[in-house]
């Protein structure tokens, strides 16, 4: 009697609920019948399919890396207040409070340091160069300045994290992992992010495989350092006892083996290791055809300089990173270490200057006159910029120069990048004047420019979604021609 | 109270007020307290809309014999009747008030206008006479059809105001909107300007409003300008009017548009100060714009979205045949996801086999850019390439391609790109391709022709992108100078082999042992066959045909033929560089310049004194003293040098006494070594003793500059020059 009145004052019974409640499946079926949409959770499925967004400019990057922050006011950043001022101390109306470094912080003056170097303007871009890049002063026009770049990070471990990773902690993916994630490699027979080192003769600060680490992205994704020796890939070739056939069936076998493991366990790390033995198969047969040096013509010598062909050199680096581009690899990521300029910084400049300038300038000609620069994206800076006061004593022809995080100059080349000079800093060299890029921006503009949208490359990890440019960063439509 | 008489009253009033408004419309000013009501329209216009659904609900929907009887329907029709007359009416007025305001499109406004009005008058009338309406159905149809038609012709008239034309079938209608401009058909003025003129300045400067006399839907009526002259002054940029106003601060009176109006944002602003800037050029296109002006690239952004650099108009292969197409040494892909076009990467030159380029046919329409970088290309597999139709790019650099079947290609009418480099191609052969008119870039480095046959193709053809490469033949570079693998510097019992190593093949290394620089004529050259084994500097260079000599490499080799057993420091050595004593002599461990490695020991304030000792006594004829030279570190040779020797430590003679030079260049900085030679002699005990620099004079002593840190005191200076020694050598 009771279940009567409750459905009698409910004005519902059983027959009503049921087909009421078909009435709404139904509707929410006819929903999404109209609304594909509706039951999907999010727009994860468009990163993973390999392929770019939208058509790219860039199919490939070649970054060098100066490692240690040149000093942009010595190569890039003509500044003749501060040779009018030489010597006067920085006002604290231009400084605005600006966090000192440690080993600058007990100091009593910051007196402004004017550049020994000539400058001179270049190219139908007029951008302004010193004494010291001659040969970069050449290739000019090919050539976007982007002078005002800043970061927050203000050394250099941090600094290189957040340029390589988009965070100042470590752990996250760096940029080449998450190209590398989310186009994959065009030659399916080397690594799609490889990284060379080199050393200059200047004060150097260390890197670390956390720069091109793959964070919690699958460890496949990581960079392949390749070693600075005259070989750079060890090992390659089969001892002479072992065929091809051999090394073939040795490895299927272990691939077996290896594929029991991940049966019983399921650990990711072990299917990375089944793909990398299968790309080191490959490598074998595609790497010293890459590596074999003896056979470059005398244009090449002459276009990079002779040290192209001394192993672990910045111009061999170059070199080496041509031709891995041009074979299709995704990434390519050189670290030339010195730079860092806190003593006699005019002394250490010349050398390390030397070591890069016409390698670098090279790589854009040689590019070019293979016709590939247009989809090779080259990118050429450091962690920071320098500062404009001098560090230590100032004395007549040495002086040396802090970290400065609030304006740098990074420059830009191919793959669709406008050529000219982006942002002006102020007259004094130490804020930025106008158009600022922060290293998200530098970021999202690299993924557009790969073909990438740098909200939409997400890979979901602790809950949330992580993206290269974390939660910020806008492209930069004035660096995109 | 007669409620009904006050409202039908005020319903009249209202109506006769509203015509007299609309009589001498011209001369209406609004004053702002009235505005306030006037801008209450949008809000009070749903009451007589509603009110009229109600009515019309009402008077046809329901039956109205139920309430006949009690005459309560009679009331009811006449109370809703002058309820929807009197809201009508005063909308109205509200509606001319508000239509004083700036900023609305006049056709729509009059129409609106006048219909609202109609409105509020018929309904009046309907009320006046609803009692001989209400007797014929007809009359009364026709008069609730009439008002029913207007006011859907004056609500329909205000959405289209407040909301834009077609607002209500706008979704339903955007893929028919206006057509996207693609980026090489874009005229500056007519898709960049004209867009921001139209939604932003329209709205006053028109030929029915002309605030300012200034109308700007014309380019004639834009340069005629305004009652305060012309605003597209192109000769003074600055006084140019029209970028005055935009540029002054909002608050300002002047300030365009308007206070309360949309405003202009940066990108417009820009525009309009770069178009103005470059003459206020009406045909000029975008695209034939400098690539570095900003207007370009603020065109690019907007007429080349990312999405449709290139539209495409051939269907999509399907993905499992794309799929399969894919092998380890060739990647096959589509451009972009959702993309028709589809590009074709070749790998691994030994893997090559021309059927691979067969397979490609399976995707003929789609393939887009074809990339054979270094694959062993020929001539025949040209007429397969003929075949993709729609390839924009064709990369055939370092093939084995010669020039004589690039006709194959003649078809390929989409090609806007190809590279030739290092290829047999010649000049004839790169001008067949010209005919293919889409084709812009061409790159010939290393390629078969010439520099002066490809700046001579460049000359004919301006348009055409030409690539020769670099001009190296011309250049002269230095070497750089060979690398000494040769670690060890000290010789004692065995000879050590030279190793010197360069790394570019086909370069000749020379060398000499007398201390004078390599040249290419007279010096020895490296055959790895030599070995030293006495004390010598090494000198050698680098030599290539066409490159300048390198740099000269060097390295002083050092003789020990005998070897102390014990080496005794009888003064002490400056504590902060004390190696490990004595022994430090005798170990036969190079220091280098870096003067602090641990393999220096150094005095300063006292002189230095050491006796080497043997135990069987050594036929000795020199003695070679290791030392360095550092003037910026105060390092500076020493005053002097004698050895003794004899075989009873107390009774020694002396054998060799040396000042050497003087040094105080500042920049003097390398390692010298002091032979002392000597009549043979058979000792089992020798001293050496060395008097450093001592005191410097005055004026080398470095300015004492104030502390650069806070709060520090000066330390005091030692003037006292230092004397550095790693190793003494018995020959």
């Amino acid at each position: 009697m009771e279940k009567e009145i409750i459905e009698h004052a409910l004005h519902i019974n059983r027959r009503k609920f049921l087909s009421r409640l078909s009435l709404g499946i139904g509707s929410v079926a006819l929903g999404s019948l109209l609304i594909p949409d509706l039951f999907k959770g999010g727009e994860e499925e468009a990163a993973i399919t390999g392929l770019p967004h939208f058509a790219p400019r860039a199919k490939r990057i070649i970054y060098l890396f100066q490692n240690g922050a040149p000093s942009q006011l010595d190569l890039f950043d003509y500044k003749p207040l501060l040779q009018k001022m030489h010597g006067e101390d920085l006002p604290a109306s231009i400084r605005k409070g600006q966090r000192l470094t440690g080993m600058t912080a007990d100091q009593a003056k910051f007196p402004l340091a004017g550049t020994m170097f000539q400058f001179s303007q270049y190219g139908q871009s007029r951008a302004w160069l010193s004494d010291l890049l001659p040969h970069t002063a050449r290739v000019v026009d090919d050539i976007c300045f982007i002078k005002t770049m800043y970061t927050e990070a203000i050394n250099h471990d941090p600094a290189l994290t957040f340029f390589q990773t988009g965070a100042q902690q470590g752990n996250r993916p760096s940029m080449g992992s998450w190209l590398s994630y989310g186009l994959g490699s065009e030659n399916k027979n080397l690594p799609s992010f490889c990284v060379l080192l080199s050393k200059g003769k200047g004060n150097g600060q260390g890197v670390y495989s956390k720069l091109w680490s793959n964070g919690f992205l699958d460890s496949i994704y990581q960079g392949v350092q390749f070693s600075s020796g005259e070989n750079p890939v060890l090992y390659l070739n089969d001892p002479a006892s072992i065929s091809r056939q051999d090394r073939r069936k040795m490895l299927d076998q272990i691939a077996a083996l290896n594929d029991q493991s991940y049966k019983a366990f399921g650990d990711p790390e072990i299917a990375t290791k089944i793909q990398q033995y299968e790309m080191a198969y490959r490598m074998q047969t595609i790497v010293p055809e890459i590596t074999d040096t003896s056979k470059e013509p005398e244009d090449t010598l002459k276009l990079y300089g002779p040290e192209c062909l001394v192993p672990g050199t910045f111009a061999a680096n170059c070199l080496l990173a041509r031709k891995l581009s041009e074979s299709g690899v995704r990434f390519v990521q050189l670290y030339h270490q010195g730079w860092d300029g806190h003593n006699n910084l005019p002394g250490e400049i010349k050398g390390q200057a030397k070591d890069v300038d016409q390698a670098s300038a090279a790589l854009i000609t040689d590019l070019k006159q293979r016709g590939l620069l247009d989809e090779t994206l080259i990118i050429w800076g450091g962690e920071f910029g320098r500062t404009n006061y001098c560090q230590g004593k100032l004395t007549k022809d040495s002086y040396g120069r802090d970290h400065h995080p609030r304006c740098f100059t990074v420059w830009m080349a191919g793959g669709g990048v406008r050529p000219g000079v982006y942002g002006e800093t102020d007259d004094f060299g130490y804020n930025i004047a106008k158009d600022p890029v922060h290293v998200h921006d530098f970021h999202a503009t690299v993924l557009y420019l790969m073909g990438l949208d740098h909200e939409k490359l997400t890979f979901k990890h602790q809950g949330r979604r992580y993206r290269l440019t974390d939660v910020e960063g806008k492209v930069v439509n004035g660096l995109i021609a | 109270m007669n409620w009904k008489n006050m409202l039908s009253s005020l319903t009249l009033a209202a109506n006769c007020l509203l015509c007299f408004l609309l009589l001498f419309y011209g001369r209406l000013v609004v004053p702002s307290f009235l505005q306030v009501i006037g801008r209450a329209h949008p809000l009070f216009l749903h009451f007589p809309i509603v009110l009229f659904a109600v009515l019309i609900v009402w008077t046809w929907v329901i039956p109205q014999q139920r309430f006949h009887a009690s005459g309560l329907s009679q009331q009811i029709s006449e109370w809703l009747l002058l309820s929807v007359a009197f809201t009508s009416a005063v909308t109205a007025l509200m509606g001319v008030l508000l239509s004083k305001e700036p900023g609305y499109n006049e056709e729509s406004l009059a129409l609106h206008k006048w219909s609202g009005a109609c409105l509020s008058l018929i309904v009046f009338v309907w009320y006046m006479l609803h009692q001989r309406l209400q007797a014929s159905k007809i009359s009364l149809g026709a008069v609730s059809l009439l008002s029913l038609i207007v006011l859907i012709i004056a609500g329909h008239q205000g959405a289209a105001i407040t909301h834009g034309d077609n607002f209500l079938l706008a979704p339903v209608y955007k893929h028919r909107a206006k057509e996207k401009v693609p980026f090489d058909e874009a005229v500056v003025f007519r898709d960049m300007v004209e867009p921001i003129l139209d939604a932003k300045c329209l709205g006053c400067h028109n030929s029915s409003k002309a605030k300012g006399g200034l109308v700007v839907s014309t380019p004639e009526l834009l340069l005629k300008g305004g009652k305060n002259g012309p605003v597209l002054d192109t000769s003074d940029v600055n006084m140019s009017l029209l970028l005055q106003r935009i540029h002054l601060p909002e608050e300002d009176r002047k300030h365009m548009p308007p206070r309360g109006k949309p405003q202009l944002n940066d990108q417009e602003i820009t525009i309009l100060y770069n178009w103005i800037r470059r003459g206020a050029n009406f045909t000029v296109k975008a695209a034939a714009l400098e690539p570095t002006d900003t207007l370009r690239t603020i065109a690019n952004n907007i007429f080349r979205t990312s999405a449709d650099q290139e539209t495409y108009d051939f269907a999509a292969a399907g993905d499992d045949k794309v799929r399969q197409l894919n092998t380890d040494y060739r990647a096959v892909y589509p451009l972009a996801t959702g993309s028709p076009a589809i590009a074709a990467d070749f790998f691994g030159a030994s893997f090559y086999k021309p059927g691979q380029l067969k397979d490609l046919l399976a995707v003929k329409t789609q393939l887009v850019s074809l990339n054979l970088a270094r694959m062993p290309v020929t001539d025949d597999e040209l007429s397969v390439i003929g075949q993709f139709a729609n390839l924009r790019e064709l990369d055939l650099s370092f093939t084995r391609i010669t020039g004589r079947s690039l006709s194959a290609l003649e078809k390929l009418h989409h090609l806007k790109r190809i590279s030739l480099t290092n290829t047999a191609v010649k000049r004839e052969d790169i001008l067949k391709l010209l005919v293919l008119k889409e084709l812009h870039h061409i790159y010939v480095w290393n390629a078969g022709l010439g520099f002066a046959d490809a700046n001579e193709i460049k000359r004919k053809y301006p348009m055409l992108d030409l690539q020769t490469g670099a001009r190296t033949d011309t250049m002269f570079l230095k070497m750089n100078p060979p690398l000494l693998q040769t670690s060890a510097q000290v010789i004692s019992d065995t000879p050590v082999q030279l190793r010197l190593r360069h790394f570019v093949p086909g370069t000749t290394i020379r060398y000499t042992l007398d201390g004078t620089d390599p040249d290419s004529l007279h010096s020895m050259v490296y055959d790895g066959r030599t070995f030293i084994d006495s004390q010598v500097l090494l000198k050698a260079r680098a030599f290539r045909k066409g490159w300048h000599p390198s740099d000269v490499v060097q390295s002083q080799f050092y003789r020990a033929t005998f070897k102390p057993d014990t080496i005794i420091l009888m003064t002490p050595a400056d504590s902060s560089y004390k190696g490990k004593g004595g022994t430090t002599l005798k170990d036969l461990q190079k220091g280098s310049q870096n003067f602090g490695d641990g393999k220096w020991i150094a005095f300063r304030n006292n002189r230095m004194e050491c006796m080497l000792q043997f135990s069987k006594p050594v036929h000795a004829r020199s003695i070679t003293v290791s030392s360095l030279v550092n003037v910026g570190a105060m390092i500076f040779p020493p005053k002097t040098i004698r050895i003794m020797g004899g075989n009873d430590p107390a009774n020694l003679r002396l054998l060799f006494q040396l000042a050497p030079p003087a040094d105080t260049l500042l920049q003097s900085n390398y390692l010298i070594p002091y032979e002392c030679k000597f009549p043979l002699v058979s000792v089992r005990f020798i001293k050496v003793m060395v008097e450093p620099f001592g005191r410097m004079p005055v004026s080398m002593r470095p300015p004492l500059l104030p502390s650069p840190k806070k709060n520090e005191k000066p330390k005091p200076f030692n003037d006292r020059g230092w004397f550095f020694i790693d190793e003494v050598f018995v020959n």
